[in-house]
């Protein structure tokens, strides 16, 4: 079964074949991240304009590495929620369009549920639920009970920030690039993670929660402190606050992880999001989990930030629990 | 009274702890009604968000939590005693993109809308709306700075200094 996936929930435009749920047979995505620069952020006017411009050409593009044509397409499959509601509707819209012109069924995912598959299309079926999952991004902050591809129930989430956009704010505030969260991982290379000792931020005991507010507050005050003294930081100062914040950041997602897998003995940890690529998180959790019988599981990078693979991936189980989306179906922001 | 004429009422508090700037939030959200527009001011870490978590518990929301930061979303929309609509700012680029969010239509709709960086989208506010500043005086204390920018806020005000600070 052939599905084609749209993905448009915030600043990617993204479409994907996938065969069985599992077979990558294509995976287009146009980013944005080129016009965002100019303005250190979504600007969600031109994220919509450009989602417009884009969104056919990858539909036709994907196509066209899978080496199919639009008719052989079985099902249609669309992040509806959550995400930027204008840029949602256009991947929405689209889908609709062409599920109702190729009188095939609509699958209507949630792309936060699709940040969980992708590790499923790198694994296939040795990735067996349930796992404990921790989902990192722009957006998002989130541990699940993951009890099957479609199924997951939520332990915690942010209460403030979320992972990518501390990462993103700390970032704007040492004077680093956009995206702030792969420049804080570069930079941090050459700095000491124990140079500031940072708050971790866990909330009351045992809460699966997390906040990372304060610990951007933190580093504010930390910065500006030196500021003060010193006028012009240096290099390594700098790389020692990025440092320092992505251990204290990390520290915290790999505890409550734990804490998930203490509470829920499952034998995998899955890590999705953009900001599960960072490698200090991968390897600090594959670490934890050296010891214990329990397997992690994280996909490619490509697969990591927003695509519309995993979109497609995920429609295909939905389809198999035949949960069709009626033409009807809203994007929910 | 037009609007020019008008005089600012004012009212200013420090809160000595995140805990303390959700309550005077809740204070804030108590007095408001539908169609009221607060804009937010205030550098990273003033405390924005967590003044946002009270005025929802103010309007009657029973999870506070529920409140995070908007920063990705943009709007996100919360059900209260009156409907709110939560801008953030942070990652627009001026008044022209509130426009194209459709802010118009919230501001002038029946929700309260509180709007996050206000000081990015200025010049997208209505003519009269209730101005929050907030502004870090040390680690564990904000200076809060309530005004009114027309007639209709001046209850709101006036409310906050019945009860004192």
């Amino acid at each position: 079964m052939l599905i084609l996936g749209i993905e448009t929930t915030c600043d990617e435009t993204s479409a994907a074949v996938v065969e069985d749920g599992l077979i990558l047979r294509s995976n287009i995505v146009s980013t944005q991240e080129r016009l965002h620069l100019r303005f250190g952020g979504v600007v969600p006017e031109i994220a919509c304009r450009a989602h417009v411009e884009a969104v056919l050409p990858a539909v036709d593009r994907a196509l066209e590495d899978a080496r199919i044509i639009l008719r052989e397409i079985d099902a249609i499959a669309v992040a509806t929620t959550p995400g930027l509601i204008g840029a949602l509707l256009i991947g929405l819209t689209s889908a609709k369009t062409l599920a109702w012109l190729l009188k095939v069924p609509l699958l209507a995912v949630n792309h936060l549920h699709a940040h969980i598959f992708a590790s499923k299309l790198e694994f296939g079926h040795s990735l067996q639920f349930p796992t404990i999952s921790l989902l990192v991004s722009g957006g998002h902050t989130s541990l699940y009970l993951s009890q099957s591809e479609t199924q997951h129930l939520l332990l915690g989430a942010t209460l403030d920030d979320a992972v990518g956009e501390a990462f993103d704010k700390v970032a704007k505030l040492l004077g680093l690039a956009y995206p702030g969260g792969p420049e804080i991982e570069r930079i941090a290379q050459e700095g000491d993670p124990t140079a500031v000792p940072f708050p971790r931020p866990y909330l009351e005991p045992g809460s699966l929660d997390f906040s990372f507010s304060g610990l951007k507050t933190a580093v504010l005050y930390h910065y500006q402190g030196l500021q003060k003294i010193k006028g012009r930081l240096s290099k390594k100062e700098i790389a020692d606050i990025a440092a320092s914040f992505q251990e204290a950041v990390v520290d915290v997602l790999v505890n409550k992880t734990l804490l998930a897998l203490e509470r829920h003995p499952v034998k995998g940890v899955v890590l999705g999001g953009g900001v599960a690529c960072n490698s200090r998180l991968r390897n600090r959790l594959a670490q934890a989990l050296e010891n214990v019988p329990v397997r992690l599981y994280y996909p490619p990078p490509v697969l990591c930030t927003d695509n519309a693979a995993m979109v497609a991936g995920l429609g295909y189980y939905e389809y198999l629990e035949k949960n069709l989306a009626s033409l009807e179906v809203e994007a929910v922001a | 009274m037009n609007i020019a004429s008008h005089t600012r009422l004012a009212f200013t508090a420090t809160t000595h702890s995140p805990e303390d700037t959700m309550r005077l939030g809740q204070r804030i959200g108590s007095l408001l009604e539908p169609g009221d527009v607060i804009a937010l001011f205030g550098s990273l870490g003033s405390g924005k968000t967590t003044l946002v978590k009270g005025i929802g518990l103010g309007l009657g929301m029973k999870d506070s939590r529920e409140v995070r930061s908007a920063s990705f979303l943009i709007i996100a929309e919360y059900k209260a005693r009156i409907p709110i609509y939560h801008f953030d700012a942070y990652r627009l680029d001026g008044p022209e993109d509130m426009y194209n969010l459709g802010c118009d239509e919230l501001f002038w709709g029946d929700g309260v809308s509180i709007v996050e960086w206000a000081d990015r989208v200025e010049g997208s506010l209505p003519e009269e709306y209730l101005e929050v500043s907030l502004s870090i005086e040390s680690p564990n204390s904000r200076r809060v700075e309530v005004s009114s920018h027309g007639k209709r806020y001046e209850r709101i005000v006036r409310g906050l200094e019945g009860k004192g600070p």
